[in-house]
């Protein structure tokens, strides 16, 4: 299979951090070391892609589950992958629920939000439900569609007239302030696409990635510095501190004064829900596999009915978290997994490389 | 050959006793007696009466009829597995010459005509379609692909119609996998009468396929010679004038073979507009209601107010106002596939200014729905393989089911739901929508 | 049983509400909304909501306009609701107007009223309406198309391409609200018998009027934040008699601050090209450098006395205090200090530069050919 849907894992990744969690901490920290963290989040995050795609390359056509049950102890994996699995349903989970309440508060506040998330979740599941390969293929051709306009928008936005610079440059007055770790490991969340190789390396022989790292980099560079400037600039740097959702109000402001649409938010919003939903679906999907190879199979009618038992706890899940967590609650959730992200990704580059080992010495 | 003539003879007048137009003709001459069965609705009898009558009456011996007769084309002997009933209905005739039992197919079918393409047109290509006859088939596809590796595979379909079929492809490219499920789901089939290819194309595709096709059907020579040497599978009946192109994706039922006959470019820009209508036609319905329903700041200001005031006089909701337009469209549609060639440009002076004119004046219409209706309609026509036109026409009221739900969100999350259920599809095997496709025929 | 189930799940969808549905034909438009004191203490909200007519063709400016006071914006809006048939929709609001008397005092509320509401665009324009924004708002040119269309016509260079307006998006409110080191600034709207004019600029301080700049300092703050392109500059002679009229075409400015030695000097570089457009004498191609030199002078005149009168008002409408929290390090609070006691004390230079492409389309020759 062709190397390019790593890229467009990546991509896919890269994007829906423009709106989701990304933002809402690199803001709240406009002043207190977020400038640092932009920077440092690329040598990491390039790092450890470089990495773990190398490592994984030493199992071609293997993935995750498979790799642990050949070299690893029967707990381990049990445990690993169970982790690993909830991991993935947090980080769906969480993109979901934070854009049901976007879509109720921004296009449709009539609207209960049991309504928009069934809809999305029908969709979702049914997306999760496909084989590996189609995922993949309906993912590619979804940020195919919808990566002009939103490059388009992003453009449109750099250029606006309305962006005060000096508020940027506000902002990076304060390149002095050390970061925390919560801000660096939500900094590097935008390289994190890749890790959904755990499941789609059973199609590929081979997954480094080589110089095409330096691109990476600097489309992770650029995605994260957009996050950061454009709404400072647009709403100023004390100001941006006041909306929820700081990209939103962002494209609220921007104007098309000759296109078709005035206004680009809904535009903005449509291509977002599109990508969301990829991006839950992906999630979801590589959550669910993983969860699958753990689980007993329970059969009924000769088919196999785990991965829809499984999906099913996701959805109510979803459904539990859209009508009890509110955007607080939802904003530290979403911090405490940011942070328990960075180090799960370094032991799980760890565990690759001493498993490749162990497979190295037996077959001496 | 362990078949004894009155074997036969008896089996042929029971099972063809109630046919009258079967013959049984006896030709005598200087001792030698020849014995023709055959059934004349099917028999080219010229034919009959050129190379076997005239020349037992000008032959002195019966030994050098008997040659003669070896040796025209065509002609063997009655082997076992010869159903002799069957020979006759097929337009063979059964000749009984000493101890010889021979069969020399004289079929006359009569339905040969080769008519210009009606449902599938180029602007440049070629002009003709397929006829209704398997051999004049074979005849347009094997000009058209001079290739020693064109494989053609007989078959017989339908329990009690017996429609030759045939299978064509070019064994150095075909896809084996292909080949070995096709033969397994035309194996499976039991259905007393198949009668054109549509029909059984429906019964070997899959059950998920419930909406979108995966088979392209085409009457064009020149689009079978194309997919033929790209490795397509061709399947060819008797009786109906189009063929099956099978694995088939997304993109074939949105290529048209002018995009190979013009220039790039403009190639290029046809496949655009064609996306453009897909898109039309799918998403404007749904859109309209979605928009000017649940929020009608999208538009500018200006287009807000005129939408708002030509709705003025509509008494009812803007998605009954839809749905009212676009069945009438669907009925007109529907009516000229059967109108009479008399009544015909009534009919479109009926749906144009009645539908159109007269409705908005009675205020049952608003002026933009009539744009919408119209727009939806043509554009739906852009789709060069009819079977997805139709498909896309069954799923713009989906849509529109959405946005009348749940708004602008619906349409969002139905266009997914497409993508997604187009992507979940499987051609034989193949991947339905891809982006780089060749690639994945290559794997 | 897989269909059946579908069928289920998707029925109840059904079932669980209305779902926000209503026609375009039950919505009443607000076009423009105006905000002005009213006797003791109580805000009266005025709003215009468009008429739409079943004259598709030649469109209409029908509209009508209800008011009403209240304590709060937000009961206002709720009793005006209740005087309407159909429902309010604020998706179009392009223009909201705040009446003059009520922006002498504080109104940091009420844009909190307009930042909070999702559904009012942020890309509606704001204004200062004379004497009040009824007025305005009832104001009908001739040749609207739509309510309220050539207010929306006259700003951010969509219509008329003007350097006498100022055009400010509410978002642009909103942040210079929030800023600190910028002041907002609002365009006022005067009403004349039937019409308006737009040609001069309230400055605020903390959301409280403070200044109002006549026209032609208008022109000059325009090119000095560099929001004009079609300007003419009036060049006299010493007698005060007009001499030529200079219309640029390209206007470029940008500043420095340099605090390094005090008192503070904050120093522009006004680059205009441009040629002329009237002229009340012959002017020669030769003196093309004195002209540009009259032009520069005057260009510096009105900029140094602008900003001059800027600094006595206490006002920063252009981001002095912004630039210098954007080039120096430390905490915020501790910059705007320091930038306060700097501002005061601080000596303006502006650099002009001017390009006379030609002296118009005309060439002033001496004389007929013989």
């Amino acid at each position: 299979m062709s190397k390019r849907f790593i890229y467009v894992m990546l991509i896919l990744n890269m994007l829906t951090n423009i709106v989701a969690f990304v933002p809402m901490v690199l803001i709240e920290n406009r002043g207190a070391g977020s400038v640092q963290a932009i920077f440092l989040a690329v040598p990491i995050g390039m790092l450890i892609i470089y990495f773990y795609t190398k490592y994984m390359s030493g199992f071609p056509n293997l993935g995750l589950p498979e790799i642990l049950e050949r070299y690893t102890p029967k707990w381990f994996r049990f445990c690993f992958l169970f982790f690993h699995g909830v991991l993935w349903l947090i980080a769906g989970l969480v993109t979901l629920i934070t854009f049901t309440h976007i879509s109720k508060q921004y296009i449709n506040p009539d609207i209960e939000e049991l309504v928009i998330v069934l809809l999305f979740l029908l969709i979702i599941v049914f997306g999760a439900l496909m084989q590996s390969r189609n995922v993949l293929y309906a993912i590619e051709i979804i940020l195919l569609l919808n990566l002009p306009f939103i490059a388009f928008i992003i453009f449109k936005s750099y250029t606006n007239q309305e962006l005060i610079w000096d508020s940027v440059r506000v902002a990076f007055t304060y390149y002095q302030e050390i970061p925390n770790f919560e801000i660096v490991s939500t900094a590097t969340f935008v390289y994190t696409g890749y890790a959904n190789i755990v499941i789609f390396n059973r199609y590929f022989k081979d997954v480094k990635v080589g110089y095409s790292i330096i691109i990476i980099g600097s489309l992770g560079l650029f995605t994260l510095l957009t996050t950061f400037i454009i709404p400072i600039g647009i709403h100023g740097f004390d100001g941006v501190g006041f909306y929820t959702f700081p990209w939103i109000a962002t494209t609220e402001a921007l104007r098309i004064e000759l296109g078709f649409i005035e206004r680009i938010s809904f535009l903005f919003l449509g291509l977002y829900i599109n990508i969301s939903i990829a991006s839950v679906t992906l999630h979801w999907h590589v959550g669910m596999e993983q969860l699958k190879a753990i689980f007993p199979k329970f059969k009924r009618k000769k088919k196999n009915i785990t991965p829809i038992i499984i999906l099913g706890v996701f959805a109510l899940l979803g459904i539990i978290g859209v009508l009890f967590i509110d955007e607080e609650m939802l904003g530290n959730i979403a911090k405490v997994w940011m942070v328990i992200l960075l180090p799960a990704q370094l032991i799980g580059i760890v565990i690759l490389k001493v498993i490749l080992k162990r497979r190295d010495k037996l077959s001496k | 050959m362990n078949r004894s003539k009155e074997e036969i003879t008896d089996l042929i007048k029971n099972e063809l006793h109630g046919s009258p137009d079967l013959v049984n003709q006896m030709l005598e001459a200087n001792g030698t007696v020849c014995e023709l069965w055959y059934i004349s609705s099917v028999c080219d009898s010229e034919k009959i009466h050129k190379d076997l009558y005239v020349p037992f009456f000008e032959e002195r011996d019966k030994k050098e009829y008997e040659d003669y007769l070896l040796s025209l084309s065509s002609i063997r002997q009655i082997e076992d597995g010869d159903h002799p009933v069957e020979l006759l209905l097929r337009g063979s005739v059964l000749i009984f010459l000493n101890h010889f039992i021979l069969t020399l197919e004289v079929k006359n079918y009569l339905n040969k005509t080769i008519p210009d393409t009606t449902i599938e047109t180029t602007i440049q290509g070629p002009q003709t379609g397929l006829s209704e006859d398997l051999e004049t088939n074979l005849n347009i596809i094997r000009h058209r692909y001079h290739q020693s590796s064109l494989t053609i595979e007989d078959r017989k379909i339908g329990n009690k119609s017996q429609m030759g079929l045939k299978l064509l492809y070019d064994a150095k490219e075909v896809d084996l996998e292909v080949l070995k499920e096709l033969h397994q789901r035309l194996g499976k089939i039991d259905k007393d009468v198949i009668q054109s290819v549509s029909q059984l194309s429906r019964m070997i595709t899959r059950h998920r396929s419930f909406l979108f096709p995966t088979i392209v059907i085409t009457e064009r020579p020149d689009r079978i010679a194309y997919n033929l040497s790209k490795g397509k599978i061709i399947v060819i009946m008797e009786g109906t004038r189009f063929a099956l192109i099978l694995p088939s994706v997304f993109y074939d039922f949105m290529s048209s073979m002018d995009d190979l006959y013009l220039p790039s470019w403009i190639a290029k820009f046809l496949v655009i507009l064609r996306y453009m209508g897909l898109g039309t036609a799918l998403l404007l319905p749904a859109m309209y209601v979605g928009i000017t329903a649940f929020n009608p700041e999208f538009f500018r200001v200006q287009l807000a107010l005129s939408i708002a005031g030509s709705r003025m006089s509509v008494p009812y909701p803007a998605y009954i106002e839809v749905l009212f337009m676009l069945i009438m469209m669907e009925l007109l549609t529907e009516a000229s596939i059967r109108l009479p060639k008399a009544i015909g440009p009534t009919a479109t002076t009926v749906g144009g200014l009645i539908l159109g004119q007269a409705a908005t004046e009675a205020g049952l219409v608003s002026n933009i729905m009539i744009i919408i209706v119209s727009a939806v309609a043509i554009s739906n026509f852009v789709i060069p393989i009819n079977e997805m036109s139709f498909a896309m026409r069954v799923t713009k009221y989906l849509l529109l089911l959405l946005a009348t739900f749940t708004g602008l969100i619906g349409v969002i999350v139905g266009l997914v739901g497409i993508i997604y259920y187009l992507v979940s599809l499987n051609s034989f095997g193949k991947p339905y929508l891809a982006f780089f496709i060749d690639e994945q025929f290559k794997e | 049983m897989k269909r059946v189930l579908l069928l289920l799940v998707l029925c109840s969808i059904f079932f669980l509400s209305s779902c926000g549905y209503k026609d375009i034909d039950r919505r009443y438009f607000v076009v423009s909304i105006g905000v002005d004191k009213g006797r003791d203490d109580l805000y009266d909200i005025s709003l215009k909501l468009a008429v739409p007519s079943g004259e598709v063709k030649t469109g209409s400016d029908e509209s009508k306009i209800i008011t009403e006071s209240a304590e709060t914006i937000s009961e206002a809006v709720r009793i005006i609701k209740s005087k309407t048939d159909k429902e309010l929709d604020f998706g179009h609001s392009k223009m909201i107007i705040f009446g003059e008397q009520l922006i002498k005092e504080d109104i940091d509320n009420i844009v909190d009223w307009f930042s909070r509401r999702r559904d009012i665009q942020e890309i509606a324009w704001t204004a200062i309406g004379r004497p009040n924004a009824l007025k305005i708002l009832e104001a009908e040119p001739v040749g609207e198309r739509l309510p309220s269309n050539s207010l929306f016509l006259s700003f951010g260079n969509v219509g008329t391409e003007t350097p006498y307006i100022s055009s400010v998006y509410l978002f642009e409110l909103i942040k210079l609200r929030a800023e600190r080191g910028i002041d907002p600034i609002l365009p006022i709207i005067e009403a004349e018998e039937k019409d308006y004019s737009i040609n001069e600029v309230g400055v605020f301080s903390n959301l409280r009027h403070v200044l109002t700049i006549n026209d032609e300092q208008t022109k000059y703050f325009n090119i000095i934040t560099n929001d004009a392109t079609k300007t003419e500059i009036k060049a006299e002679k010493e007698n005060e008699t007009p001499y030529f009229i200079f219309s640029t075409d390209r206007v470029q400015s940008s500043y420095r601050i340099d605090t390094e030695n005090t008192p503070a000097k904050i120093v522009f570089n006004i680059k205009i090209s441009g040629v002329v457009e009237e002229a009340f004498d012959v002017l020669d191609d030769e003196k093309k450098t004195e002209y540009e030199k009259i032009i520069e002078d005057e260009v510096k005149d009105h900029t140094e006395r602008l900003l001059r009168l800027f600094q006595k008002e206490k006002v920063d409408p252009i981001g002095f205090g912004l630039r210098y929290r954007a080039s120096h390090i430390g905490k915020e609070k501790t910059k705007i200090g320091e930038w306060d006691s700097i501002y005061q004390s601080a000596n303006f230079k502006v650099n002009a530069n001017i390009q006379m492409k030609n002296v118009g389309t005309i060439q002033d020759q001496d004389g007929y050919p013989e």
